[in-house]
């Protein structure tokens, strides 16, 4: 019945508030107006004065940083370690994330449910944790499983994670997730029948693999891997963690060593800014036509399912290889962080003489940097969520239901953070509320702002998504038995598009409440937060202290996941926005 | 009191003129129905009448009082207007008690009074006791009647209807038909209503607007539209119409009498002729294959008789419908069951001369 009802409205461009009274038309100016502003301050402004920054401005004019930002050697030296570490983290997310996401979509492996959701689980820690927790682990001498490897004796085959190879190893037990979503996505909706007929024609099952199925989804392992690539280059948490201790410099650490510093040189890190802008978006355009030849994979309609193939002896082989790789990304740091977070010396095995709860206490009361850390961690997020969802509904708006003039321009816009890595954000934020008439530098208002930018693409998307669940003509309804575009809106479309609303706010403040590569650029003493006091107090050695913030943002952060996921299967199955017959 | 006045309305959306300059005068308590194909720009008049849409040129008056012009439209909320939309647009969120109940709860109303009016509207469509259910738990024809309760309850003095059966099958569709006009005549509503079915718009109205391509083609009492369509786009929008090409080869001397029409070298029909129509003009003679008589031998004289052979017929039930050849075109006819003819079969056709209607 809905296909009828948009089949009917055809041809007739919809306006539910097309027409109105002055007052009327005041009232919906001012609301959406007062949105688009922010949005354009919040975004628009920061990104001229990264430009400007870039080229010397307020001072002299000149091109003399973008120069030294791409032949002075150590700019260089982290250019060309970015780029090694992008390639090799697509290359690892490939030979990780396919084989995984082949064995979970489409083999009959045990505990695939399992391993499934246990990659879930490596992508929603924020990376600089696993870093904390890989220094548990790896770190050179104390590490746990360095201290296994020396007791057997075998000499000099310590491993140190605190290298090259450390940070792209963490880095891709981290976003591997991304191209085995994608691949394990692409997978289940191959169409069986174009497999079935390559074995009718005497195709064995690996010459169909090889020859009909990997080519089939060969655009999203492709354009998953270089998301993958994209991504890690902007991870500043394990990049600073594991990486600036061995003095390896990526362009995110070397902008913030150049802010640092003192005087903080604007000017350079802008400039380096702006080639790791550059260097995203066009990862990222390519990314794009690569999914876009994502047509290949025909959708199946009513529920064809594709066969799983049946692995029998190699059934528990593979699954420990699974197990291996779950072990690796998921399992053993959330292990490792929470039985630190218990124990009275991190290196000591968790007996029971070494149990405490006093690195909790001091987590969330005694230490003060990482108390503040908590308190303003959750108003920022909460606080950014909801900003964030009232912008993005008005954008959403203005693109669904109103036929201004600009407003796919608004729409385009609000994803252009995605090609901004969190470090850059921050400098252009940096220098635009430097100058600004309000006081917003060096105050909280700077991070909200930031975590707002941030999640701007997650806000507009999610809530264009919501509202195109609402038919227009259910507000038209409303209208015509005489409510007003405030009533329509409070009344009727909120109170619809509500579940949606709420799935997406879930998943700005799930990010927000994890920052770190801008927050480590605008927080100031007073404004930590939960990823500041992680950083900074393992700078000083606290990892127990570390271990039990990190313990308390994991199980927030899973939390808050958990009722995303319920939220999301009630969305799809329950409430229709227009009835069904 | 409602009435309509509309006069020069336009609107286009982009490249696309949806409505190009439109003229209309609705009287009070009348049925009047939008009818054309899908883009003929029905809807969007639609829209612009409940203003939802504002006019790119034109205006809108009820009773006199300009509603919608270029310079300004008086908002939905404020025309006190009904509305039926095609997909219902029943608010998933609230029970059906609640969605009748809505319009009068952004009113000054007591409660009390909002129950009674919120039943009574109920009661008028029929579903006493489903009050409390929620629009998902209706089938289709229930949801089509909390829709239309929704929109009286606020007692409008014009009801707006945007294809509002054509979701509901076909015995279902007919039903509401009947309750529709019944509707109409109890209440004293204006109704404005949009169709693309020329039957449901014959059966329902007292006048048919045809449009097609943003233009209004006639506007007429649905006898009249059928009988005496127009143009020849009304003539075969409006059921099945035998449409012959020929050319005026006697005007009559008395308005409203037959004149000659040549189909065909060796062919001349009688047929009405409109007003103003001189000798060796073409047109084309419109003949509904109802008006058509089938015989195996030959008719008498007053009648236009054209001979011809069956080429195929297909049974119906309440109808027989024949394809026959004859020296000018092939013509349908449809007659009732009776004699029956065979394929290849010689027969002869014939027509009074006043169900032959030439058309410009």
């Amino acid at each position: 019945m809905r296909a009828a009802a948009h089949a009917g409205a055809g041809g007739v461009p919809t306006g539910a508030g097309e027409a109105s009274t002055a007052a009327g038309d005041a009232i919906r100016a001012v609301t959406l107006g007062l949105a688009v502003v922010a949005f354009l301050l919040f975004i628009g402004y920061p990104l001229c004065w990264l430009v400007f920054g870039a080229v010397g401005l307020p001072g002299d004019f000149s091109p003399h940083f973008l120069v030294r930002a791409l032949t002075r050697p150590e700019n260089v030296a982290a250019l060309v370690n970015t780029a090694l570490l992008a390639i090799g983290v697509g290359l690892l997310g490939i030979v990780i994330g396919v084989p995984v996401a082949w064995a979970t979509a489409r083999t009959d492996v045990p505990l695939r449910n399992v391993f499934h959701a246990l990659v879930g689980l490596a992508y929603i820690l924020p990376p600089y944790l696993t870093s904390v927790a890989y220094i548990i682990l790896l770190g050179p001498n104390a590490g746990y499983l360095n201290r296994l490897i020396a007791s057997t004796g075998i000499h000099g085959s310590s491993i140190n994670i605190f290298s090259a190879a450390g940070v792209t190893f963490v880095i891709a037990m981290h976003v591997y997730a991304i191209p085995y979503f994608l691949t394990y996505g692409a997978l289940k909706s191959v169409d069986p029948s174009l497999e079935e007929s390559a074995r009718m024609l005497g195709a064995g099952r690996w010459t169909m693999l090889r020859r009909i199925t990997l080519p089939l989804v060969a655009p999203a392992i492709t354009g998953g891997a270089l998301l993958a690539a994209i991504n890690s280059m902007a991870l500043f948490g394990p990049q600073a963690f594991l990486g600036l201790p061995a003095q390896i410099v990526y362009l995110p650490t070397r902008i913030y060593g150049a802010l640092s510093g003192y005087p903080p040189r604007y000017a350079d890190a802008s400039a380096l800014s702006i080639v790791l802008v550059l260097v995203t978006v066009i990862g990222l355009s390519v990314q794009r036509r690569y999914l876009g030849h994502r047509s290949f994979v025909t959708v199946g309609g009513r529920g064809v399912r594709s066969a799983r193939h049946a692995l029998g002896a190699l059934r528990w082989p593979l699954a420990l290889v699974l197990l291996v790789v779950v072990a690796l990304s998921s399992i053993a740091p959330l292990a490792v962080l929470v039985a630190a977070a218990f124990s009275k010396v991190w290196t000591e095995p968790l007996t029971l003489d070494n149990v405490t709860l006093a690195n909790f206490v001091a987590a969330l009361a005694d230490n003060q940097i990482a108390a503040r850390g908590v308190f303003n961690s959750f108003r920022l997020a909460i606080a950014a969520a909801t900003l964030a969802m009232l912008i993005g509904l008005a954008i959403a708006y203005l693109d669904l239901r109103t036929r201004l003039r600009g407003r796919r321009l608004l729409d385009y816009l609000a994803i252009l953070p995605l090609g901004l890595p969190g470090t850059v954000l921050a400098v252009a934020l940096l220098q635009a509320f430097i100058r600004f008439p309000v006081p917003i530098y060096g105050t909280i208002w700077i991070l909200l702002i930031a975590y707002v930018a941030r999640s701007m693409p997650i806000a507009v998307r999610g809530a264009n998504g919501a509202l195109r669940q609402v038919d227009v003509s259910l507000e038209e309804a409303a209208r015509v038995a005489g409510a007003s575009w405030l009533t329509t809106v409070r009344r009727i479309l909120l109170p619809i598009a509500r579940s949606n609303l709420m799935l997406a706010w879930l998943l700005v403040f799930i990010p927000a409440l994890g920052e770190l590569s801008a927050t480590i650029l605008l927080y100031t003493n007073g404004t930590e937060t939960i990823s500041v006091a992680i950083f900074r107090l393992s700078d000083l050695g606290q990892l127990e202290v570390v271990a039990a913030l990190s313990t308390v943002l994991i199980v927030v952060i899973l939390v808050a996941t958990l009722v995303t996921q319920w939220l999301a299967a009630r969305g799809r199955g329950g409430t229709s926005a227009v009835p069904n017959m | 009191m409602a009435q309509i006045s509309i006069r020069g309305l336009k609107k286009g959306f982009d490249a696309h003129h949806a409505v190009r300059g439109l003229d209309l005068e609705i009287q009070d308590k009348e049925f009047v129905t939008l009818l054309g194909p899908s883009g003929c720009g029905k809807t969007t008049t639609l829209r612009l009448l409940a203003g939802l849409a504002a006019p790119d040129a034109g205006e809108i008056a009820i009773d006199g009082q300009i509603v919608s012009s270029k310079r300004g439209v008086l908002p939905p909320e404020r025309r006190r207007m009904g509305m039926v939309f095609q997909s219902y647009a029943l608010w998933p969120h609230m029970s059906v008690f609640e969605n009748v109940a809505f319009g009068l709860t952004l009113k000054r109303t007591s409660r009390r009074e909002i129950r009674e009016r919120a039943e009574r509207a109920l009661a008028m469509v029929g579903l006493e006791g489903l009050a409390a259910r929620t629009p998902a738990a209706l089938s289709g024809g229930q949801q089509q009647r909390v829709a239309l309760a929704r929109s009286l309850v606020t007692e409008p003095a014009i009801l707006l209807l945007d294809e509002p059966l054509s979701n509901l099958d076909a015995k279902l569709r007919e039903r509401m038909r009947v309750e529709l006009k019944d509707l109409q005549r109890r209440t004293g509503i204006t109704f404005v209503y949009v169709t693309h079915d020329q039957a449901e718009a014959m059966a329902l109205s007292d006048r048919i607007a045809v449009m097609n391509e943003g233009l209004l083609q006639q506007f007429a009492a649905p006898r009249a539209i059928y009988e005496r369509p127009a143009n020849r786009f009304i003539a075969d929008f409006m059921g099945a119409a035998n449409l012959l090409a020929g050319m005026v080869e006697e005007v009559p001397s008395v308005a409203g009498a037959l004149g000659v029409v040549r189909v065909d070298p060796t062919l001349r029909l009688q047929a009405l002729l409109p007003a103003g129509t001189t000798k060796d003009k073409t047109l084309t003679v419109m003949i509904r294959p109802e008006d058509i008589a089938i015989t195996r031998d030959a008719p008498e004289r007053d009648r236009n008789i054209l001979p011809g052979i069956v080429v195929s017929s297909s049974f119906l039930g309440n109808l027989v419908d024949y394809s026959v050849e004859t020296a000018c075109l092939m013509l349908r006819v449809q007659v009732s069951r009776g004699t029956m003819f065979e394929r290849a079969e010689r027969v002869y056709l014939s027509v009074e001369p006043e169900r032959c209607v030439g058309i410009d």
